[in-house]
């Protein structure tokens, strides 16, 4: 995958980021409340944006929840870290498998009241999961440029 | 239509998942890609295949299986909207008029903001039917279930060849 392509994940999912952070940037200009609107319902259809999941500055909130917010932000990092690296190997499918297991485990413990919803482990376990789901992604881009050459 | 029939049967589950609210809450940005996971599965299954399959029939797969749902997933949203004249935008109307209020921004943009919401609210709720509305669900159905779509293909395709290549190993 050359150069150009690895900046252009990095912009689109910066982008996809930005479109979450709508209505906390929308003080700084009122494009951001316009597309917030907008981006509001398309955020909805990949996450059910509980109002008490958000993460909330100033009673201004992201679209998507904590966890959301955290694997895009994971898909933000790995793909910023991974940028100089030429080709990436499809990581072990366990790596998948745990990442999605926290998730799991923490939607469950907290949903059985053996601890309360925390934002903090909610985030981290998107953050990880979306520091490995993008190397899967990635590394799928990489072979399909190679088929298609 | 035959080639795609997976995509379809799961682009169709997939639209259905996503009007179900519960579901929706549940499974979150999970339904696409699984949907175009499911796909691929039943795909092979149908065709009888047991070797490595290419990344850009993943790809098709799941653009295709993405397409369906959206498709499928914007008429029925659509489709409720019109029989109940009731839809979520109805639901979160008075949240975002406070939260509208909230922002430090010039008071006509905040306005024109208000009117422009309350004339797709006030036509849901006497017609059953906004053109802003619906343009806004296809579009964004389109757009999301489409990238999602992708990305369930592309992991996906790797999935089931880490199996199979365990598997042929073996």
């Amino acid at each position: 995958m050359t150069l150009g392509y690895r900046i252009l994940l990095i912009i689109i999912i910066l982008l996809w980021i930005l479109g979450d952070f709508s209505f906390l940037l929308a003080s700084l200009s009122e494009y951001f409340l316009v597309t917030g609107l907008y981006l509001n319902k398309t955020y909805s259809l990949i996450c059910h944006q509980n109002p008490d999941k958000l993460i909330c500055i100033d009673n201004n909130c992201t679209l998507l929840c904590t966890r959301c917010t955290g694997i895009y932000i994971g898909s933000l990092f790995t793909s910023i870290v991974t940028v100089l690296v030429d080709k990436t190997s499809t990581p072990n499918i366990g790596y998948m498998v745990a990442a999605s297991s926290l998730i799991l485990a923490d939607v469950v413990l907290y949903n059985s009241g053996i601890y309360n919803y925390n934002k903090i482990i909610s985030f981290s376990t998107g953050l990880f999961f979306g520091s490995v789901g993008f190397l899967y992604i990635r590394s799928g881009l990489e072979k399909l440029i190679d088929e298609l050459k | 239509m035959k080639k795609y029939l997976s995509s379809f049967v799961c682009g169709f589950g997939a639209g259905v998942l996503q009007i179900v609210p519960v579901a929706k809450s549940f499974s979150c940005c999970l339904i696409i890609p699984a949907a175009a996971y499911l796909a691929l599965i039943l795909d092979r299954k149908a065709l009888g295949e047991t070797g490595i399959i290419k990344m850009s029939k993943g790809l098709k797969i799941g653009v295709i299986t993405g397409l369906y749902a959206a498709l499928f997933g914007s008429g029925f949203e659509i489709l409720i909207t019109f029989i109940t004249k009731n839809s979520d935008i109805i639901v979160a109307y008075p949240e975002l008029q406070k939260m509208l209020t909230s922002f430090p921004l010039a008071e006509s943009l905040i306005e024109q903001t208000q009117d422009l919401l309350a004339s797709v609210v006030n036509d849901i709720r006497t017609t059953g039917f906004s053109f802003l509305y619906t343009f806004a669900v296809i579009s964004n159905n389109l757009f999301v279930d489409v990238i999602f779509g992708l990305i369930g293909g592309l992991v996906g395709v790797q999935i089931i060849n880490s199996r199979t290549t365990k598997s042929i190993s073996k």
